[in-house]
């Protein structure tokens, strides 16, 4: 998955960690197997799980590990303008205020989008990704296209994903490295004054923060 | 809304840190996703409180350091398989499973597949594996 990091820096990915590398033998891995299936079934038979909870328990853990964590950093930089204020000048510190931390020593960078303004984040090198506060990076953000089409023909890409932007909507493009991971801080959308901070957080979407969505407001 | 990664458990730090490559949660095999399962679900229901699940994984993980450091030679033991001894340890605690039902879990594993003739259906009391 990471064959493309080409401008291999050490921030990439996690300092060095045994456990990364399998350590188990095939005689080893199948007495394990055998031992975490018995007790998957005693406790299935106990009643205190269901395979099905195991299956959905482990998809939410691999597929959406912490955008929500933006969306919370999100949510309060809408509610709180000394927060929003904060975020944009010391994004890093800003978001570890709200308990996130994770970040290797990149900095995070908070691009604000505004009616004239519209931000797209992009790692052009390989998919340098702010995990920490969006999860896992979708397939496409590692995708050459998406990497080489965002810096050249934005709004086309912005097309594809279904966001049509005014020709007065200036778009600016943020190239992610090593040191610098980028986020965007969406559009509050209209019609949702009223909601609270909890309630604004479920709105947030992955997309809206790289880039290749607004917020939609709440379904009527 | 989605069911979200409980923050607790996807920002453990230190040594009980999940691995983690380039973000994304490392499993070398199907075995290691079951063991996060069981333990992330038994906690979700409120069966222990996450704490005291990271309480077992930090001493094993800190047993399992120290032997390194004393005997360089020891292999290394994988994190899931500190994370499924911690398991079982606070399933034993909290009187989920009795050690016998582990131990029958293991025996299975590890005994031939038919039973001596008039052999007992218990097994075999195991020493416990080695770290």
């Amino acid at each position: 998955m990471s064959n493309d990091h080409t401008h291999g820096h050490s921030a990439h990915a996690a300092p060095p960690n045994p456990y990364l590398e399998k350590h188990t033998t095939p005689e080893q891995t199948a007495a394990l197997e055998q031992r975490v299936q018995a007790l998957e079934s005693l406790l299935v038979t106990k009643g205190l799980v269901s395979s099905e909870t195991l299956d959905k328990l482990v998809e939410t853990y691999e597929n959406d590990l912490g955008p929500i964590n933006g969306a919370r950093v999100v949510a309060r930089a809408w509610v709180d303008p000394a927060y929003k204020e904060r975020l944009l000048k010391d994004a890093t510190a800003a978001i570890a205020e709200l308990g996130f931390s994770g970040l290797q020593g990149e900095h995070m960078v908070v691009v604000e989008n505004t009616p004239d303004t519209h931000n797209l984040v992009v790692c052009t090198l390989c998919s340098c990704y702010p995990w920490p506060v969006l999860g896992l990076p979708p397939a496409w953000f590692k995708d050459a296209a998406y990497r080489s089409r965002s810096v050249v023909d934005p709004r086309g890409v912005l097309r594809d994903f279904g966001l049509e932007l005014d020709a007065s909507t200036a778009v600016k493009v943020w190239d992610s490295s090593a040191e610098i991971r980028y986020m965007v801080l969406p559009e509050r959308p209209a019609g949702t004054e009223g909601m609270s901070e909890a309630e604004l957080t479920a709105l947030v979407s992955r997309d809206s923060m790289i880039g290749v969505a607004k917020v939609e407001p709440p379904a009527a | 809304m989605k069911p979200a990664p409980d923050r607790k458990i996807s920002n453990m730090a230190g040594d009980t840190a999940l691995p983690r490559k380039s973000g994304e949660l490392v499993f070398h095999d199907a075995w290691e996703r079951r063991a996060f399962a069981l333990a992330v679900a038994l906690c979700e229901q409120g069966q222990y409180q996450w704490d005291e699940f990271r309480d077992h994984l930090i001493a094993e993980i800190g047993v399992a350091d120290k032997t390194q450091a004393d005997q360089p030679d020891t292999p290394v033991t994988g994190y899931y398989e500190h994370w499924l001894a911690s398991l079982e340890k606070v399933l034993i605690e909290k009187g989920l499973c009795t050690p016998d039902q582990l131990r029958a879990d293991e025996a299975e594993e590890t005994s031939p597949p038919t039973l001596p003739s008039g052999g007992s259906q218990r097994p075999v009391p195991r020493v416990p594996r080695p770290i």
